[in-house]
């Protein structure tokens, strides 16, 4: 059912007085023809021939023993290092054993490795998962007990969320990028100002799988 | 043309017809016009180098998801080449996009201020016309956080909204009075 907000969006919808900015169709079905045509021209077809043939053997001369050399050098001298499977579930569980989460809220299923993943984790990627994670759920509950207007609920939240800011996955310039670090520090500071579209404004990172799950 | 190019073709062919005039209205929505062709154009190109990847029964909806990521680089790139302009003189600075809340200013400032995801799912929903599922398909996310993150951006659209309109009434109350006063 629509209500005033929609209504009001939709009288602002750039096409509501009409679509006479829109490209003719016949425009649009001459782009997406042209594209066709560059991308199969461009396409390699028919058997090699005998220069490709070189050039391509040349490239995997080169290429596969620097694949080799590349992939012993990152299993061994990555600042990090790599984990099996069961290297990051057991980061997994001493991460959990020591980072809290809220009270009825339980760990998301996405933090269990498969054995297809095996290799396929940094050292420090379990604990990072947890941390986030963690984080997450801190942030929603404390939006949840500001909006039932649960203050102690949400007083706990803010202590575990500035206890956050001290987490690894929060200060290794190596675990997270500047910008993700900032949008933490804000929410964390818009939770601790207790203010609530600030904690909102914030949730998107937690978005996919870091969503709360309480 | 071999076998592979023709199966290749002949499914651009239906994407193309199916996602051409939802693809056209989403861009027309959200850059300036000169603009839409191009954006078209990229947005096609992927679609055509992923066509295995583009899900049966919902193309519409995957174009749209590729379209929002082609317009937010987009932009990236417009604001950093008018940085670029801006700070070595070469030209006014011009709008990088459409404004579409020309006929509505309080609601324009309103969506500036919820993020960009709130303020794209709103419009999703309300001009693109797309169900929380579909949304979530185009933005990557589950469907229940995309309802609830629907409700959310609705609630906080409300409030600012509100909010504005409280300030700007208690505003018009207080130039009231002192309009009175000086006509004393």
């Amino acid at each position: 059912m629509m209500d005033a907000i929609d209504r009001r969006l939709r009288a602002a919808d750039p096409l509501a007085g009409g679509e006479g900015g829109i490209p003719t169709p016949a425009r649009l079905d001459a782009i997406s023809e042209a594209i066709m045509d560059q991308e199969l021209e461009r396409a390699p077809r028919g058997p090699l021939t005998l220069a490709r043939s070189l050039l391509i053997a040349g490239a995997l001369l080169i290429a596969v023993p620097t694949a080799i050399l590349a992939a012993a050098y990152i299993q061994s001298e990555t600042p990090n290092g790599v984990n099996d499977t069961s290297g990051y579930q057991a980061e997994v569980a001493a991460a959990k054993s020591v980072t809290a989460i809220p009270p009825g809220a339980t760990w998301p299923p996405h933090l269990t490795a498969t054995p297809a993943d095996v290799g396929s984790y940094g050292t420090g990627a379990g604990k990072q998962s947890v941390e986030m994670a963690a984080y997450c759920m801190w942030l929603g509950d404390w939006y949840t007990a500001h909006e039932s207007g649960n203050a102690a609920e949400q007083a706990t939240a803010t202590k575990a969320l500035e206890g956050s800011r001290n987490w690894t996955t929060f200060t290794d310039p190596t675990t997270t990028d500047e910008e993700f670090r900032a949008a933490h520090q804000r929410a964390i500071d818009a939770a601790v100002a207790g203010d609530a579209s600030g904690v909102l404004h914030e949730l998107p990172l937690c978005e996919g799988t870091w969503s709360v799950t309480k | 043309m071999n076998a592979a190019d023709a199966r290749a073709r002949a499914r651009f062919e239906s994407i193309h017809l199916l996602v051409r005039d939802p693809l056209a209205r989403f861009l027309a929505r959200r850059v300036p016009v000169d603009e839409v062709e191009d954006l078209f154009a990229e947005t096609m190109l992927v679609i055509w180098r992923r066509l295995p990847d583009v899900p049966e029964e919902a193309e519409v909806i995957w174009a749209l998801g590729v379209a929002r990521r082609v317009v937010a680089n987009h932009r990236r790139g417009v604001s950093r080449l008018r940085r670029l302009v801006e700070r070595v003189g070469l030209a006014e600075p011009r709008p990088s996009s459409v404004q579409p809340f020309g006929s509505d200013p309080a609601l324009a400032s309103a969506m500036a201020c919820l993020s960009s995801t709130e303020a794209e799912i709103l419009r999703l929903s309300v001009w693109e016309d797309l169900a929380p599922r579909e949304i979530a398909l185009a933005l990557g996310i589950s469907a229940n956080a995309a309802s609830i993150r629907l409700l959310r951006a609705k609630e906080h659209l409300r409030e600012i909204l509100s909010t504005a309109e409280r300030k700007s009434r208690g505003d018009a109350g207080h130039l009231g009075v002192v309009e009175r006063k000086e006509a004393r």
